[in-house]
């Protein structure tokens, strides 16, 4: 748990001081946002959450290949293997500090994006944020292990979304299912969340477990 | 407790291999407490990946080690908590303060919340970087950020230091300062008297400072004697890594 803690602290640590991945990411949010904005008609009511979650998608992997990079920059990463700890931990650290970071981007991109398409985000905001954090933790956690594994591979930036994006898909479609139904009908079921409980615990789990093979290698 | 000259690093049988490639092949040694042992080899000798095995970064193929006491594959988080490691490359964070950065290690090193702040405070003054704990590691120059590398491996009190090329890169003052820094660290007048393997292409430093040499080429250990023995009748270093590197070159140029 102290492990988690201090890779945790660390991350945003450094995120606090050069803050270059979060305006990458907002930067690069809100122009997707916006090109949606310019190409599409203006009654997007139906396809809006799944453009809200392809804007987030984008960012995420702006952000999320960004994380591991810094630990090899320098050979950091020999640092975090020789935590004497179960690696997982390690693993769960630098996902929170992902999931913070990238929860402050969604945030911003929520916002410009109900301007933008005029949606009145207001009545349901506080069920659609714990939808949208419900659905980064998977997202963080398949991301973040993708991060890892494509961090070490010659073309890395390539890597990372072929690996994470068909891991993510049922993340995904269960996020973009309970974003639909907060801006259509107002109200949420517990179906979706339901999923995105289970498929959030099942890729914590694997990727816990799985990390510290990946870091061996 | 580990009595003094007591073995504290075991090597038995490491070897590790890529597909094909031996990276290293059978390597075993002891080192006893307090010993200061030079880990020479050309590049590409296996020199890195043996220390990367001894420090539990990554497992071997074969083999085992016993760091301490623990054994790197039962024992693994006891084995690391032994160990100290200044990597070739600097394993630093460039946008963290010094003292940011040593109580990051600290805590991921497992020191206890109360004895945090004083295990900081001795790295920083073991490591003469007490005047620069509040500088960003970026602005600092080669020299520091080298002592910032030892402090961090030093931080959590390991009786075992790994340290790979400690001298890299640095100006003839840094080098005497940093050497001056390793010799103090395994001194019999420190409390806790440290074991170190020292990796450096630098001979004179290995003369300098060690008081055993172990040689890898290709993968395979072909010298461990101490350096009274080794540099005996007048004989350098030099002459024995050329004899003991070289004709290896000269076969290869021949097949």
């Amino acid at each position: 748990m102290n492990v988690l803690l201090a890779v945790l602290w660390k991350d945003l640590t450094i995120e606090l001081r050069s803050r270059d991945r979060v305006v990458a990411m907002v930067v690069f949010s809100l122009l997707v946002v916006m090109v949606f904005h310019l190409s599409l008609p203006a009654d997007t009511r139906d396809t809006a959450p799944g453009l809200l979650w392809i804007a987030y998608v984008f960012a995420a992997l702006l952000g999320l290949g960004r994380s591991f990079s810094l630990e090899l920059e320098n050979d950091a990463v020999s640092g975090i293997a020789l935590a004497p700890a179960d690696r997982g931990w390690v693993f769960l650290g630098k996902a929170a500090a992902n999931w913070i970071i990238l929860s402050a981007v969604q945030a911003v991109t929520a916002l410009v994006f109900a301007l933008v398409f005029d949606l009145d985000l207001m009545a349901v905001a506080g069920r659609l944020a714990g939808v949208v954090a419900l659905s980064s933790v998977g997202l963080c956690a398949i991301g973040t292990l993708s991060a890892a594994v494509a961090v070490r591979t010659r073309f890395r930036e390539v890597m990372l979304p072929l690996l994470m994006l068909p891991l993510l898909w049922p993340v995904l479609s269960g996020a973009v299912h309970a974003t639909r139904q907060l801006l259509t009908s107002g109200s949420l079921s517990f179906e979706p969340i339901q999923f995105l409980i289970v498929t959030d615990g099942i890729y914590l789990i694997v990727s816990f477990l799985v990390f510290e093979y990946i870091l061996d290698e | 407790m580990l009595r003094r000259g007591s073995r504290v690093i075991e090597a038995r049988g490491i070897s590790k291999r890529y597909g094909d490639l031996v990276a290293v092949a059978d390597v075993s040694f002891k080192i006893g407490k307090g010993e200061i042992v030079g880990f020479l080899g050309p590049n590409g000798a296996g020199k890195t990946t043996t220390m990367r095995i001894l420090t539990g970064f990554m497992p071997p193929t074969d083999g085992t080690a016993i760091i301490a006491g623990h054994d790197i594959f039962s024992e693994p988080l006891a084995a690391r908590r032994c160990v100290g490691y200044l990597p070739e490359q600097l394993p630093l964070y460039l946008e963290m303060t010094v003292t940011a950065y040593l109580t990051y290690v600290a805590k991921i090193k497992d020191v206890a919340r109360r004895a945090r702040a004083p295990a900081v405070d001795r790295a920083l003054e073991r490591c003469g970087l007490t005047e620069v704990r509040s500088r960003v590691i970026g602005n600092l120059s080669r020299g520091f950020r080298q002592r910032v590398g030892l402090a961090q491996a030093i931080v959590h009190d390991p009786p075992v230091l790994v340290l790979d090329e400690p001298t890299l890169g640095l100006d003839p003052l840094q080098v005497r300062d940093i050497r001056q820094l390793i010799a103090d660290l395994t001194s019999p007048q420190d409390g806790n008297q440290r074991t170190v393997i020292l990796s450096t292409h630098i001979l004179p430093e290995v003369e300098a400072i060690c008081q055993r040499v172990i040689l890898i080429n290709e993968g395979r250990k072909t010298v461990d004697a101490p350096l009274e023995e080794l540099t005996r009748d007048g004989r350098s270093l030099e002459e024995l890594f050329a004899r003991e590197t070289t004709h290896d070159v000269a076969e290869e140029v021949e097949s």
